[in-house]
């Protein structure tokens, strides 16, 4: 996909800043990209061709997100989205309805990456780059100690 | 009683070339207007989905033109569509995997 039609769906991005990471890929989704499996779609539809653990509500509701990773990573919820020494943070996005539209995850320099649907994978510094009509606004912080950190 | 001489399915009022056509516009909104979207449900309620959907098997040589071609994610579609239920890549948990099934149900049945 263009940055064109990136910004045009994401207008802050180009101010607040990003760099695109992949190309465009349709076989893994943003909440699989956040929890690091880049081979399925985490998606609590029954449609074929998704995962997601049976001992999930299979809702598109925040608690829902909450719930699988903290089954699919040992995330829980955190207050700040700033980075902190020895913790990885994942972001989750809600729309006007409530729904989870989006999650991004934490990089060592601070920084997010996003997988944008079926477009590409991108770096971007803030998260307010990606607040907007299609993703709507951050709702939770998530974080989990860093494997390394971990006892 | 006056009785109303209305075609019965959409493509009773097509040709195959304006069927096409209504399809790839179709096809080529619903991608650009979802093409950031994470979830099947919220990419299948767009209304240019559902008006594929509405086109029932007419829609099943393009819709796996796309799934070969562009790729997308056609599943909810092809589940919706195809009767009696058939749904070649059921359990499965991995998208390609679920679109390599699909696909070649579209070749054994010859719409692929």
């Amino acid at each position: 996909m263009p940055g064109d039609e990136i910004e045009s769906a994401f207008p802050r991005l180009r101010l607040e800043g990003y760099s695109i990471t992949s190309p465009e890929a349709d076989d893994y989704n943003c909440i699989a990209w956040a929890g690091g499996d880049t081979a399925r779609k985490w998606d609590p539809d029954l449609t074929s061709g998704r995962f997601w653990p049976d001992s999930v509500p299979r809702t598109l509701d925040l608690e829902s997100f909450v719930q699988l990773f903290a089954v699919k990573g040992g995330y829980s919820p955190c207050d700040s989205e700033a980075i902190e020494e020895g913790f990885e943070k994942i972001a989750l996005f809600v729309g006007l309805d409530k729904e989870v539209t989006h999650s991004a995850r934490q990089l060592p320099s601070g920084a997010w990456t996003s997988k944008l649907g079926d477009w590409e994978d991108i770096e971007h510094k803030s998260l307010s780059g990606l607040e907007s009509a299609c993703y709507g606004r951050v709702a939770r912080i998530l974080r989990r100690p860093l494997p390394d950190q971990a006892d | 009683m006056a009785t109303l001489n209305m075609p019965n399915t959409w493509a009773e009022q097509a040709t195959p070339e304006s069927l096409e056509q209504e399809f790839n516009e179709l096809a080529r909104r619903w991608r650009s207007e979802t093409g950031m979207a994470s979830f099947i449900r919220q990419k299948a309620m767009h209304p240019a989905y559902q008006m594929i959907i509405g086109m029932g098997k007419d829609a099943l040589p393009f819709i796996f033109r796309e799934l070969r071609g562009r790729g997308g994610d056609w599943l909810w579609a092809l589940e919706s569509i195809v009767r009696p239920k058939v749904n070649p890549a059921q359990g499965t948990t991995n998208f390609k995997e679920a679109v390599a099934a699909w696909l070649k149900w579209g070749k054994d049945n010859g719409y692929a």
